[in-house]
Formats: C-alpha cells, structure tokens, sequence
C-alpha cells in the first residue's frame, strides 16, 4: 500500500521566451489602456512550445530516474513537434509527431512512459499533475513522474482572450514520494461540458466564472478539511488581476492572503502558477507548513483547486 | 361611485380598472385611441398637469397611480412627473364638493436603504435611497400627507406580474434580471440568504388599491399593499428559480450552469468595477439592469401588512408563472 500523504511535487520549473513586447504592439481586441489597467504590460512572446516545455524540463530532470512522462498542452499544435522529413506537410504522418515523445528523446528518459493530457485550456497543468499523482497512487514501481508542456501563439496572432493577454511560456515539474517541496493535501475539479463552444458560449463562461471558481475552492477546503482562513497563501494565476480579489471574498479568504507577483508575466495559459509559484519561492515568501491555494480555470470548461503545504526543503 | 384613475395605461392601471366593474372609471389618458377599452371606463382626454376640467365636478374618488418608474432617471426629471404631477392632482382636488377621497398610489420603496420592519405610517426621510425614484416618491408623499386633502396612501411593493397567467403590462427590473438568470448570465447578486424579496401579483396590487378606493376613508392611512411575512427570502427564490429554469433547460437540469452566489455589498462592487473596467457592453447593460433593483437586497427589511393582509396566491406560483412569461417572451 502506498502512502498517499507523502506524495507532491519535487521540483518546478518555468521557461519563457527572450522577447517581452509592450502591450500596445500587439493585437488585442480591447484597448491597451484597459489591458494594463487588468494587470497586462505585454506579453512574452515569438516562443516555441516544445524548446520552451524542453527548456523548463532540462531544469527539473536531472539526477532523477523517471518513469512517466505526461506532456501537457492547451493549444492543439501544442501536440505536433514538427518534423525533420521534407515530406509534404500535408501528409498525415506529420500529425502523429508528438512533442511528448520528442522530448522524452531529447531528454533520454529511456525509462519513462508517455502520454499527454490535452482539452483542460489552461488547466492543463493542474489535470496533468492529478493524473501524475494518480499513478504514483496506482503504480508502486511508478516514482517519478515529470509533467512538462508549453503553449505559444503564432506570430503575430491575436494575444487577448477574454480580457487576458496570453504569453508564451512552458512548465515542468516532477511529482514524487521523495525530496518534496511541495505535499499535495488535496485537489478539487468541475468540468462543465456545456461551455465547450467557447466562441458561442463567451459570455455564459465569463458569467459561470466566479461561482463555479467558488464551488471549486470550497470543494476542495471541504474535501481536506481546511478552513478558509487557515490557507496561508494564494498563488493566484495570471488572469486579469481584478478578478482575485473578488474571488477571493467569494471564498472567505482574507484578502491578504493573496500573492501578489512582482514580475509581469502576462497569462501564459498552462504555466501561470509554476511561474508565480516559483516567484513567491525565489523572493523567500514560502515557509515550511504553509498551506498555498491554487486555483485554475481552463477552456472546456474545468476549474481546478489544488491545496499544496510547503515542506522543510521549501 | 365615479372614480378618476390616472395611471391607466401602465403597469397597474387596468388591472385596477377591473377591480372597480361596479363603478364608473373615468380615465386620464393622453391618447384615448391607444387606451384599452372596457365597458364602464370612461376615457377623457388629458395629463397630469392639464387635468380634465370637465369631469371635476363629478368626481368622488381620485386614484393617483400615474408615475415615471424608470430606476436610471436622474432625480430632477422623475420630480416633473412624480413630485409635480402629486402637486397638480391636489390642487386640482380642492373645492370639490363630491371629492370623498383621494388615494396616492406609491411604493414599498420609499424606506429607501432602510433595514427592519417597516410599518404602514409616515416615514421621516430615510438617510439615503438606493435609486432616484424611490426619492421622488417620498417627496410625493411628503406633499400627500402634508395637504388638508382626504388623502390615502397605498404603497406597494414589486408587482410581478398576474398570478393567472404570468403576464406584465411592462417589463421591469425584475424581468430582465428574470431573464439575464435564466441566460447563466449573472454571476452573483447582493445581500443575504435572509433578504426578503418582497413580490406581489398584479391583482394582489389592484384589489388593495381599489379595495381601499371605495372604502370609508382613513385620513392619512398607509396601505401596504406588499407580500409581508409571506415574501420569499432571496435564497429560497433562488432555489426556486432554479428548479423552474431546471423543468425547462437540461443545462439548468444536469446543473452546468452555477446559480449566482449572494454576495455582500463590497463584492458586488468590486464585480460592477470591472465589468465598468472590462467595457463589456453585454454585462454593462446586464449590471444596469441589476443596479438599480438588486441593491435594495442589500436592505433586508419586512413589510407591515396590517391593513391589508397578505396576498392569498403563494410566491412560488406566482414566480413559475412569471418567469414562465418572461422567458417564452423574450425566446
């Protein structure tokens, strides 16, 4: 039998492209003004998903044996690697040339299974990371799992979504028993099929947002436990920076509980909490025992809550 | 009894019309072409400030329901119809000598941010008021109960729509925050689980207003013509909503669309906020629509129905008909 309560995330990583362009250069359907009244400078962009997942991965790897990949992407080309043959690109093949299996090359994890977790937006990570931990549960011989993706616009493509401006950007991080920075307490998801037609469905979703977020958060509180107030910290996303404070007092959560990020990193769909999560550490805000909230909505629709506590390797 | 109704082609007026069969009703109207027909009203030709001088003399019974009930009007153009159309009908009333009575029809809504019990008495000047209206009403009834007229005053609360069919003369705050729900698009409302959402019948409303017409008169009554104790709180009206959305869509069946969550008065304005911020013109209107209603949740407060009692049809009924109505409308 495996002991659950050990189980969490090993290390973290983030990979963002070299470019960040000012808000007012790129295409957005509202006016710039309002963008960085959200909380949006600019972006980080012409990235590419699979050197960024690689980029993120490499910092996540090393001395570890793993055995199962998850690749994670929320864009569908986020799932194509693009070939090296001059076949025609028209040819089939070339849709069944994965970035998940590109990377376990890259990477040498010759030990390692792969698959990938795709149609979760920017939840991706959130659901890759239940799904590693799943198997860690399942799988005895299973004890190091990397979750690693990227998603990045093409070039010059529209950057808003729903009043968020989108970056490039990729994530890893491991899921072990063993050495963990973060122990996982508990997670919480609600998947409502009835948004899938995101363009049609644009203002029910944007409406559904905050209740739903809600019921996500108190899901998971319930499911561990956990009172509101007895969440140290939240490490929000990088979604339009008004909505926090609402949710957070949908939740009872105090609101200075919430993390404020001091660098700009725009929403990167996947990547966000890594990113802000890896920021709070770097910066020295996380101690050991912290109990941290995070929270992602992803097109789909899903909403996910996690409850990670800091060890004493934080 | 000959009873002069001004308000007739609103919300209310024919309903009340209907209520007085056994009487003469001469209606005030502006266009007598356009007015509904009925056997025993009259109709005469005339405004609120140029009242028909014609009929004067025969007059017994004044009802005074006509009003400007928009929520977003600014304050001084709601006082031209409410405030100065009070004034002329009592001037108009002086020297008559069959005049018995004169019944000032208002609103439930002049406690403005007013939180308790409110009793069916004159109310000293509430510190605030949520909209225009509500204020330019409380004036009307300052001049009411100042004159040496034998005046009434009926206030009424939120008239839904007919308990028979659902049906409204003229759709409101309530019906459209009625259909933004039913849509999934309103994210969450103000106040507390506990707020009354005092609803009424359009023939809950009529039969007070013309049962307090042919009655002896009480100088300086209030009538609260509202549902009282008997008025759901938001959070079982919202249970209720979604019950009546849920025998109609399978979203709202199955449970994908999230009823809104009550929420205080600070969260609903950081909502407001960046809905403003966001430009969205969708939930711009849908937050207009809902500011000038929805604040007053904020205000948990209970009607006295002493002098009137409370309505015989139940909310729940009245609310799937409604609703019903508002939703087959507007599909």
């Amino acid at each position: 039998m495996i002991e659950t309560a050990v189980i969490g995330i090993r290390s973290l990583a983030s990979a963002l492209p070299s470019r960040f362009a000012e808000v007012e250069t790129l295409r957005t359907s509202s006016a710039a003004g309002t963008l960085r009244s959200f909380g949006f400078p600019g972006a980080w962009v012409e990235g590419n998903a699979s050197q960024l997942a690689l980029a993120a991965a490499r910092k996540v790897v090393p001395g570890k044996k793993i055995d199962a990949l998850l690749w994670v992407g929320a864009l569908s080309g986020s799932h194509e690697h693009a070939s090296a043959s001059g076949i025609s690109k028209d040819n089939v093949l070339h849709r069944f040339c994965y970035p998940g299996s590109w990377l376990q090359e890259e990477l040498g994890l010759e030990q390692a299974t792969v698959s990938g977790v795709a149609q979760q937006g920017c939840a991706g990570m959130f659901s890759a990371m239940r799904h590693a931990r799943a198997l860690l549960v399942a799988e005895p011989e299973v004890k190091n799992v990397l979750c690693a993706g990227a998603d990045a616009l093409p070039e010059n493509a529209e950057r808003e979504l729903l009043y968020n401006v989108i970056s490039d950007a990729g994530c890893a991080c491991v899921l072990s028993h063993e050495e963990l920075l973060y122990r996982w307490i508990g997670y919480h998801q609600i998947s409502r099929g009835y948004y899938w037609d995101v363009p049609a469905k644009q203002s029910e979703i944007i409406a559904a947002y905050f209740p739903t977020a809600a019921l996500t958060i108190r899901g998971v509180l319930k499911k561990t436990g956990i009172r509101a107030e007895e969440i140290d910290l939240v490490i929000p996303t990088g979604v339009n920076r008004s909505s926090w404070p609402i949710l957070m007092r949908l939740c009872g959560i105090p609101d200075e509980r919430l993390y404020q990020p001091e660098k700009s990193f725009g929403h990167t769909i996947a990547a966000d909490s890594v990113l802000i999560l890896e920021e709070a550490r770097e910066r020295g805000v996380l101690r050991p025992g912290m109990k941290l909230l995070l929270f992602a909505y992803g097109f789909g629709s899903s909403w996910c809550s996690l409850i990670l506590e800091t060890t004493d390797l934080i | 009894m000959k009873i002069l109704l001004t308000g007739y082609t609103g919300n209310l007026g024919p309903a009340i019309a209907r209520e007085l069969s056994e009487h003469e009703v001469i209606a005030c109207v502006r266009n007598p072409e356009a007015a509904p027909k009925m056997g025993h009203v009259r109709l005469v030709q005339g405004t609120l400030m140029e009242l028909p001088r014609s009929v004067a003399g025969e007059i017994e019974v004044i009802i005074h329901a006509a009003a400007n009930t928009s929520f977003v009007t600014p304050l001084d153009d709601l006082r031209i119809t409410n405030v100065e159309g009070t004034r002329s009908i009592l001037e108009f009333s002086r020297a008559r000598p069959r005049l018995e009575k004169i019944i000032h029809v208002s609103t439930a809504c002049v406690c403005g941010k007013q939180s308790g019990s409110v009793p069916e008495a004159r109310l000293p000047k509430p510190a605030s008021f949520v909209n225009a209206y509500e204020e330019s009403k409380w004036e009307a009834e300052e001049l009411v109960f100042n004159s040496d007229l034998p005046t009434e005053v009926i206030r009424l609360s939120i008239v839904a729509g007919s308990e028979t069919d659902g049906s409204v003369r003229r759709t409101g705050a309530l019906h459209h925050t009625l259909y933004w729900l039913w849509k999934g698009l309103i994210p969450m409302m103000p106040g507390s689980p506990d707020s009354l959402v005092d609803l009424i019948s359009t023939e809950h409303a009529a039969q007070v207003v013309a049962g307090r017409a042919v009655a002896g008169l009480q100088p300086k009554q209030v009538t609260h013509g509202c549902a009282g104790e008997a008025a759901p709180r938001l959070g079982e009206l919202l249970d209720h909503l979604t019950t009546i959305f849920s025998k109609r869509s399978p979203a709202w069946e199955r449970g994908s669309i999230t009823p809104p969550m009550i929420v205080d008065a600070a969260t609903f304005a950081l909502f407001e906020e960046t809905v403003a911020q966001s430009g969205d013109l969708l939930f711009r209107r849908i937050c207009q629509d809902s500011r000038s209603f929805l604040p007053g949740l904020l205000h948990p407060r209970q009607y006295e129905t002493t002098n009137s009692g409370t309505p015989a049809t139940d909310w729940r009924h009245l609310a799937e008909l409604v609703t019903g109505h508002v939703i087959d409308s507007r599909s």
